[in-house]
């Protein structure tokens, strides 16, 4: 069995960003840009080598649609432990163009005769979380989003998939292979790749393909294009009101540090660690949580 | 006299005796190469000394005892069979001698056999209680002749042989017997050189040796491993140094290395004792089964030591500190937790401790250009390329990070601009020093911030550095220098105590009347206990009463080291809580460390406490912040 695992580079974004207006992009604050792998996109490798060591059979194939030195994404899936990496050089084209992206995806996994697709719901820069659909779509196969557990059938013809529904529901499904599943991170724990792996994985040898191997011209189309991007609008903290007891020269600043006032009672709780306790459970019995 | 047969079964119980020592040989063989220079000077003061033995008074003792005896009576037993005539006085000494030797290593051999047979450990009683049954019967036997003997040659009057006297008492009058007696004698004797190699005896053997190729201090910085052959990190016990295996070899089982583990104290799933007899055992077995022929895989390390195990050290060092044997287990279990990170089976925190430091350059992971911004009301100097420094002070993590590391940056930064030196920080140019990512196993990540580091110090022209984080201290001190980093490294009391000195400077308040506890961090009262003591700089700087009066190396860890900050195994009481409770029989108003991670670990540990109401909340300061708050 030959599992393709979608992976796909993304800034760091657990520092201060601000936005590249030239270029249009989300650039990191006041460092050299640092690149790591979409957590998403990693647990659904994960999946694919638990298959792999739990088959036996299975062989995982990293890609990745980025341009040719960023390579970060395909190291660090060789370094956990995927048997090839490719890498589709999207030089000339946008990477914020899921759409194409998606085109050029389609078109190389067509001729890789690959059992199942594995990617990430959705990365956490664009977070458009369409990758997985797109390429279903263009392939002609089926698809499952929000995926959180995953298995195969004793027969290895399809496999069993939970999905992630809104408010904690679920709902499991049995696909027919091929398949596209987009994968939750929580399907999988993160797991970490020493420097020694990656470094080792360096040394292996890569497949690249350019777009015109795969038959796009050299003027590329767009299909979507970026008109404008913003930092997200600050949003107000939520403070609870302030308490009547401040002086108001507090009770000014916290209004003015962005302070909603939400609700009239405020619901936290004070006094000594058992009390809280006491008054948590008897919250939770009267709401019916606890028995 | 020995006769034809007798020399026949003495080369037959040598034989076998060094067909298990050669088997033995064999097994640290197995080992990857390490160069290891002995010591001949070292082993003999530690025979003669006994000096980490006696750490333990009584059971030291009945070891001297037990060696010396031993020592005497096969010096005594090669003289005798030279026919060697020496003076009648010098011999009858030598005889009284032998005689009372007898009686303490009886006595002593029964204590340590009792102790044994009490303690909560499991022992193999083929391995190590056998031995003693047959070091008893060799004395014994020793005693029965020569009572016999005494009984027939009975004429001066014998005070060289109190023992052999009493006892012909009740002897009879047979040299049949006397010759029965000898001969049991040399049996057992024959028996123990036979038995040596394969029960605990075999310590007289490789104890020994294991101390001859140790290093000088017994938390030498852990060797650097090359990263171009295989991966690094022990998966099986050939993964391991031949002297790594030898030391597997020499443990004698007694336990002390858990006694002082604070993992082992509080309840967690370590003990250092167990890993070690883990690996003997598993090699043991595995020579068996191959003999057998039934398994010829080599065993993984994974199939007897569990995660969690090696998960709880705390890398503090007490466990090499204290053992008699000079064995090296923080050596192994960092061995089997870079084996751990290089199958992707590091702790989740953990990871995320270290990709913080792959990616942002700290274990906290937060964003590198915040680096600063525990300068607040303080003005550090921040270092240029353009003006040479006398001195760097190294913040660290913690101390740009962590709120109760920064008090103690900032307090740092005070006490220096009080002084007129010119120091600089490295302000965003600063990254990990590495040790965390080193202790938790991820060698190739210490190696590349190592080299990192190196080039930003050469770039700056810094040669000297001063750190208030006793784990940065110990890396650039200790093993920096394995990659080519020669720096002047400098903990931060000790620096502040010579400037003073220097300075002549007298002007600190002595007002306080608080009374303070100094809890020794590891790295700097074990890793590095050459160093002056920071209590002293409490004593003579501050002029503070230090509550604790024990001996520094003895100092229990707060539960924060080898990157245990980030990980955590859930199973057992905190660390920090056992040191706590410690401390709390001195209820301190101030609890002192120079160690940032002792801060963190402690004030978790005293917030818990606070609320739980317990009416002992003593403040916990590093020792810069006492000097500040005396400038």
């Amino acid at each position: 069995m030959k599992i393709a695992v979608l992976m796909k580079p993304v800034l760091d974004c657990g520092v201060h960003l601000t936005i590249d207006d030239k270029r249009m992009e989300v650039a990191q604050k006041g460092q050299e840009p640092q690149w790591v792998v979409n957590p998403a996109d990693r647990s659904a490798l994960e999946v694919a080598l638990h298959l792999k060591y739990s088959q036996g059979t299975v062989s995982v194939h990293a890609i990745s649609y980025v341009p040719k030195e960023r390579t970060e994404a395909i190291y660090y899936a060789l370094a956990r432990g995927a048997d090839a990496g490719t890498i589709i050089a999207s030089e000339g084209a946008s990477q914020n163009d899921a759409a194409f992206a998606s085109v050029v995806l389609a078109k190389y996994l067509e001729r890789q005769n690959v059992d199942m697709i594995l990617c990430g719901n959705e990365s956490i820069d664009t977070a458009m979380a369409c990758m997985g659909p797109f390429v279903a779509q263009r392939l002609g196969l089926p698809h499952v989003s929000q995926a959180v557990s995953l298995g195969l059938t004793s027969d290895n013809k399809s496999i069993v998939v939970q999905r992630r529904l809104e408010k904690g529901n679920r709902e499991k499904l049995e696909c027919p292979l091929p398949a596209v599943v987009a994968v939750d991170p929580m399907i999988a724990p993160l797991r970490y790749a020493s420097v020694y792996a990656i470094n080792n994985a360096g040394n292996r040898d890569l497949e690249q393909v350019s777009l015109e191997e795969l038959g796009f011209k050299s003027e590329i189309t767009c299909q979507t294009e970026l008109e404008k991007i913003t930092l997200p609008r600050p949003r107000p903290k939520r403070t609870f009101i302030p308490d009547a007891k401040l002086s108001v020269a507090e009770r000014m600043k916290l209004i003015r540090s962005g302070g909603i006032a939400k609700k009239k009672d405020g619901d936290t709780l004070s006094g000594s660690p058992e009390a809280i306790a006491d008054a948590i459970f008897t919250f939770l019995q009267e709401k019916g949580f606890l028995g | 006299m020995l006769t034809i047969f007798d020399i026949l079964l003495l080369f037959i119980a040598l034989a076998v005796c060094s067909s298990g020592l050669a088997q033995r040989w064999s097994a640290w063989q197995q080992g990857r190469p390490e160069n290891r220079p002995g010591s001949m000077t070292a082993i003999l003061s530690y025979l003669i000394s006994h000096k980490k033995i006696l750490r333990k008074t009584g059971p030291g003792i009945a070891h001297l005892v037990i060696f010396w005896g031993f020592v005497f009576n096969v010096v005594i037993l090669i003289l005798a069979q030279f026919h060697s005539t020496l003076p009648l006085m010098v011999a009858r000494t030598l005889a009284l001698t032998a005689d009372i030797l007898g009686i303490a290593m009886l006595g002593a051999v029964l204590f340590l056999l009792v102790r044994r047979l009490k303690s909560p450990r499991r022992t193999s009683f083929a391995e190590a209680i056998i031995p003693f049954f047959l070091i008893i019967l060799i004395i014994l036997s020793g005693f029965l002749a020569a009572g016999v003997w005494m009984a027939i040659v009975y004429g001066d009057v014998p005070w060289w042989s109190p023992v052999g006297t009493a006892l012909s008492f009740i002897s009879p009058f047979s040299p049949v017997y006397m010759l029965i007696a000898i001969k049991i004698h040399f049996f057992f004797i024959l028996l123990f050189i036979a038995i040596l190699p394969f029960t605990l005896l075999r310590h007289v053997i490789t104890t020994p040796l294991n101390i001859y190729y140790k290093h000088h201090h017994p938390l030498s910085p852990l060797p650097l491993v090359p990263l171009d052959q295989s991966a690094p990190g022990a998966d099986t016990y050939r993964d391991f140094t031949w002297k790594q295996i030898l030391d597997v070899e020499a443990c004698t089982m007694c336990g002390r290395c858990e006694e002082v583990c604070p993992a082992s104290r509080a309840q967690k799933p370590l003990s250092p004792h167990k890993i070690v007899r883990s690996i003997f055992d598993q090699i043991g077995d595995y020579r068996l089964h191959k003999k057998r022929g039934i398994s010829p895989a080599i065993p993984r390390l994974g199939e007897v030591i569990a995660p969690d195990e090696i998960w709880s050290c705390t890398t503090c060092g007490a466990c090499n500190y204290e053992c008699p044997s000079h064995l090296d287990i923080i050596e192994k279990i960092i061995d089997l937790r870079r084996n751990e990170i290089e199958q992707g089976n590091c702790p989740t925190l953990g990871a995320a401790a270290l990709e913080g430091m792959v990616n942002r350059g700290n274990p906290w992971a937060l964003p590198p250009t915040d680096r600063t911004a525990w300068v607040g009301q303080v003005s550090p100097s921040l270092i240029e390329k353009t003006e040479t420094v006398e001195m760097l002070y190294w913040v660290g993590c913690a101390g740009a990070y962590d709120p109760l590391g920064q008090e103690i940056s900032r307090a740092m930064v005070t006490v220096l601009n009080s002084t007129g030196v010119r120091y600089a920080v490295l302000g965003n140019e600063e990254r990990c020093c590495g040790d965390p990512a080193r202790r938790l196993g991820e060698e190739g990540l210490f190696q590349d911030i190592c080299r990192k580091n190196i080039i930003t110090f050469a770039e700056y022209g810094i040669s000297t550095i001063v750190t208030n984080c006793p784990h940065c201290f110990n890396i650039f001190r200790n093993e920096y220098p394995l990659l080519g980093g020669e720096f002047r490294v400098l903990h931060h009391a000790q620096y502040l105590a010579d400037l003073w000195v220097k300075q002549g400077r007298t002007d600190l308040q002595h007002t306080s009347t608080e009374s303070i506890f100094y809890h020794d961090p590891c790295y700097l009262a074990r890793y590095n206990a050459d160093i002056p003591n920071a209590r002293r700089f409490l004593q003579n700087n501050l002029a503070v009463d230090v509550l604790n009066s024990s001996a520094p190396e003895k100092t229990l860890c707060c539960g924060g080291g080898g990157g245990q900050m980030w990980i955590d195994v859930h199973e057992g009481d905190r660390i920090e809580n056992v040191r706590i409770a410690q401390i709390e029989e001195a209820t301190p108003d101030t609890v002192a460390t120079a160690c940032p991670y002792c801060k963190i670990m402690f004030d978790t540990a005293l917030s818990s406490r606070a609320a739980r109401g317990e009416k002992w909340t003593p403040r916990i300061k590093d020792v810069a912040e006492l000097w500040a708050e005396r400038l």
